[in-house]
């Protein structure tokens, strides 16, 4: 990419995030509701109140108090959870690699399995499977996740008991680790009997979150596939004696590959926001979880705080499916 | 009448959906709010008056199961018809009059649908807190683009058809072509995209009890029954498994449905 | 002397009719045989017949295509593969289409010297550069770096020719590989297949409306019309004293054959008829 071009992507980026952070605040600070209402204990006097509003800076002008949160942020302060009683970002930093480690998972899943069902149902192009696999598609497509996470957790969890449905890791088990990044830690650490436990407890969460993108991917794919099938480079291609696997994967899917990443992109933030109904469902403790508690229980500061960080997420994400696009596509690279 | 088999099939379990939901103190065996500790997490069948068991708590599941229908279908119908007609509006104005309304509602919709709806609906519920009618403004303020992006390029596109030419040539005003002219052609379309967005107003009224920012949890819900199901999978898997299908079954309906009708609606579409 | 293609009643449909009326054709070792007719005369889809690539819904009625002694029509498409590329290859009609435009050219120009001729990643280049050279491509090391949008389209052709005589292959066919080129690279372009198919003494079979083309590079041609052959003989006296009318006429249309032109002009109307009279008898 030219210099000018990641110059405006990140310029946007950061329009981006300022725009997400003044509407969140905006939103937040018109709540009815009083946190401190909810903070003090009965009895409590008009002057400990009125102190607790100062300690919170709940007393400033909207706009100020706007501009100390600001710099705070900038500052790496995103101030202190009112449930929790804990720093927002130490918080956010504890359940974050959680969260990061089943959306990654989860991806890479989707991306396999989309591309499977893509390259299956293009080799197979006018038959009986191919037609197979485009109505199992639209039927994992049809599904909400919220269905699939239940149905797995029922099947896989309950009736055939096969795969953990809560938490993150055995709790019996002590890795001894001393980040949250269980799988990379646990790696690198060679405590593989940990890594897998980690990732059976990641696989059913992750399965849920998967299946609508990998059914998108899927039907993007094949279709962008199915066109560049009858180019004539691809014809040449034969020609040329290659065989049929070699073309589908190092002709073909290169690049039919471009149209399908960029919905890609913007599927894996929807599959991100889909972490906090799956991390739920599966009592996954990521910041999905985290940030349904901190809305039943109006803790401001932390709700500001998860929202900015899916949104960086989001805008880390997009930046990312552009730079892969036009590493895939080299005819964008040199415009 | 329509052939199609979606339609009477899907049409016909929401209408048993609506009938249970009218008629819910009448067909329930029990009081959905009846607790009962000593027939506590009765397995389907064990007592043959709670036909398909008890919660944790013994309460009847179907009579729970019943009464639920009440919520699940209040916020499909207002929730879509709101998103509906909101979306149906700014749809129809950035589509017939053009111009610098067009380019702002268009920018508008872009903004809104790169946000991912979950997200959204959760800080829309911190803001306006728990409650039915948070849950329907979440779904209106989060859905009304599905709605304005395909009325807006239906509207375009008739707004370039001949007839619409005809009448502005008789001098009839621009309000009266959009509403007499234009509208009547759009409503197939609106008519499918309803019936789809009641299935999605179901499942999101549905994950907002499940993780208990809808109705209060004195209401039975479905969403809120599957929360406790999850809680007491091992020991009773029916008080999940029940509102998991019936869920299940209601968004299918809406959604064959809407099939139903875009298959039916399609060949008026193109005259 | 026996031929190196032999092609026997060859006929093919497609729903709308006959596409192929009974076609005999032999090629010999070394020598450039031209397939000459007007859009729709069937020449493209002998070519495709041959290698195998007809497109879905054109299917042979009957004949044979014999090459080193096996009938191609028959041929397991494992066998017909492991043929394609070693020992038959194509120059393509379009350049600006045929190559891949997500693979670099040094990646799909040693395709084959890999995977076919099993030389290692290091041998494949140094081949590749040698080829490109070949090919009169001048920085052949720059241009194997380089993707298909960068290169202009004779360049690009250039680069399809090495491919195709890159592992020395009995026979090349050309389909009309002039036709998407300016007018000024196609002499240039032209003059290289002649003297690329001399030095490797390859049987080239040569697909072309272009009668100043057969004039130039061509030893015998085919005159086709609808599916059917109508003439077929050496080029000088077939042009000299062509013996069937719609011959003669397509000769009395386009006198100076020797400028490049874009297309035939069309034959009159009255030798059409009775030839339509004749394929539909």
């Amino acid at each position: 990419m030219a210099p000018t071009l990641i110059l405006s992507r990140a310029l946007s980026a950061i329009v981006t995030l300022f725009g997400v952070m003044v509407i969140v605040f905006v939103l937040v600070r018109v709540v009815p509701g009083d946190p401190i209402a909810m903070m003090i204990a009965p009895g409590a006097s008009d002057a400990d109140i009125a102190a607790l509003r100062a300690h919170y800076g709940l007393d400033l002008p909207i706009w100020q108090q706007f501009l100390v949160w600001l710099g705070q942020v900038l500052l790496g302060n995103f101030g202190t959870s009112i449930s929790l009683k804990q720093g927002v970002l130490t918080v956010i930093l504890e359940r974050l690699p959680a969260t990061l480690e089943l959306a990654v998972f989860a991806l890479a899943m989707a991306l396999v399995w989309g591309s499977f069902i893509a390259l299956v149902s293009t080799a197979a192009r006018g038959t009986l499977l191919e037609k197979f696999i485009d109505n199992f598609n639209g039927v994992m497509l049809a599904v909400p996740d919220f269905i699939w996470g239940l149905t797995f957790v029922l099947v896989l969890g309950v009736f055939v008991p096969v795969l953990p449905i809560s938490g993150r890791s055995d709790p019996t088990i002590d890795a001894g680790l001393s980040s949250q990044f269980y799988i990379l830690e646990g790696v690198l650490r060679g405590k593989l009997l940990f890594v897998w436990d980690v990732l059976k407890h990641m696989l059913l969460p992750a399965f849920t979150m998967s299946f609508p993108l990998a059914a998108v991917i899927g039907r993007v794919l094949k279709n962008t596939m199915m066109d560049v099938m009858v180019q004539d480079y691809i014809v040449l291609a034969r020609i040329k004696g290659l065989s049929s696997l070699r073309i589908l994967l190092q002709e073909a899917l290169r690049n039919a590959a471009v149209p399908a990443l960029a919905l890609t992109g913007v599927q894996f933030t929807f599959l991100i926001g889909g972490t906090v109904i799956t991390e739920r469902i599966f009592s996954y403790p990521g910041i999905g979880n985290l940030a349904i508690d901190a809305v039943i229980n109006r803790d401001l500061p932390l709700i500001q705080g998860l929202v900015l960080t899916f949104g960086a997420i989001f805008v880390a994400v997009n930046m990312a499916v552009d730079a892969l696009a036009a590493w895939l596509n080299p005819r964008l690279r040199h415009a | 009448m329509p052939k199609d088999f979606r339609i009477w099939l899907g049409g016909g379990f929401i209408l048993l959906l609506l009938l249970a939901a009218i008629f819910a103190p009448l067909i329930s065996p029990f009081d959905p709010l009846e607790q009962d500790l000593l027939s506590a997490t009765m397995a389907p069948g064990q007592d043959p008056s709670h036909i398909i068991g008890t919660d944790s708590l013994g309460r009847d599941v179907l009579s729970r199961l019943i009464f639920a229908c009440r919520i699940a279908l209040t916020v499909a119908f207002v929730a879509a018809t709101l998103a509906c007609l909101a979306g149906t509006f700014l749809g129809m104005l950035a589509g017939y009059l053009g111009g610098w309304w067009d380019a702002t509602i268009s920018r508008l919709i872009d903004i809104w649908m790169a946000f991912p709806p979950v997200l959204l609906s959760i800080l829309l519920v911190a803001v306006l807190g728990t409650g039915i009618h948070s849950v329907i403004a979440a779904i209106v303020v989060i859905d009304w683009t599905r709605f304005a992006r395909v009325v807006r390029a239906e509207t375009q596109q008739q707004a370039r058809l001949e007839y619409t030419e005809a009448a502005t040539a008789l001098g009839m005003s621009r309000g009266t072509i959009l509403f007499r002219e234009i509208l009547p052609n759009v409503v197939p379309v609106i008519l499918v995209l309803l019936s789809l967005e009641m299935g999605i107003a179901v499942i999101v009224e549905a994950i907002l009890s499940f993780v208990g920012l809808s109705v209060s949890t004195d209401t039975p819900t479905w969403g809120g029954m599957i929360a406790e199901g999850r809680q007491i999978i091992y020991q009773a898997w029916w008080v999940l498994v029940f509102p998991l299908v019936t869920l299940f079954l209601t968004v299918l309906a809406f959604n064959q449905l809407g099939d139903g009708l875009r298959q039916w609606l399609d060949p008026m579409l193109k005259r | 002397m026996s031929p190196v293609i032999d092609i026997k009643h060859l006929s093919a449909r497609s729903a709308a009719g006959p596409i192929l009326r009974d076609v005999a054709l032999s090629v010999n070792a070394g020598e450039t045989m031209a397939l000459v007719g007007e859009s729709g005369a069937g020449k493209s889809t002998i070519a495709k017949a041959v290698l195998g690539i007809l497109p879905q819904g054109i299917t042979v009625t009957s004949g044979d295509i014999v090459f080193e002694g096996k009938n191609l029509l028959t041929l397991p498409q494992r066998e017909l593969r492991k043929m394609l590329g070693v020992r038959i290859a194509l120059i393509p009609q379009d350049p600006l289409t045929s190559l891949n435009p997500a693979r670099r050219i040094g990646d799909q120009l040693t395709d084959g010297l890999r995977l076919r001729a099993g030389m290692d990643g290091k041998t494949a280049r140094t081949q590749a550069t040698r080829l490109l050279n070949d090919v009169q491509i001048r920085d052949p090391e720059r241009v194997l770096q380089r993707y298909p949008h960068e290169l202009s389209g004779g360049m690009r052709q250039r680069v399809l020719i090495a491919q195709a005589f890159s592992l020395n292959p009995q026979v090349i066919i050309a389909d009309e590989p002039t036709t998407a080129l300016d007018v000024t690279v196609q002499k240039q372009v032209l003059r290289l297949i002649r003297d690329m198919q001399r030095n490797h003494k390859t049987t080239l079979l040569f697909v072309t409306h272009d009668l100043g083309v057969v004039a130039q590079v061509c030893d015998r041609m085919t005159v086709l019309y609808g599916g059917k052959v109508l003439e077929q003989g050496v080029v000088a006296e077939i042009l000299q004293s062509p013996q069937h009318p719609y011959t003669q006429a397509l000769l009395a249309a386009n006198p100076r054959y020797d400028r490049p032109s874009q297309s035939l002009k069309p034959v009159p109307e009255t030798v059409l008829a009775a030839l339509k009279q004749e394929l539909s008898a």
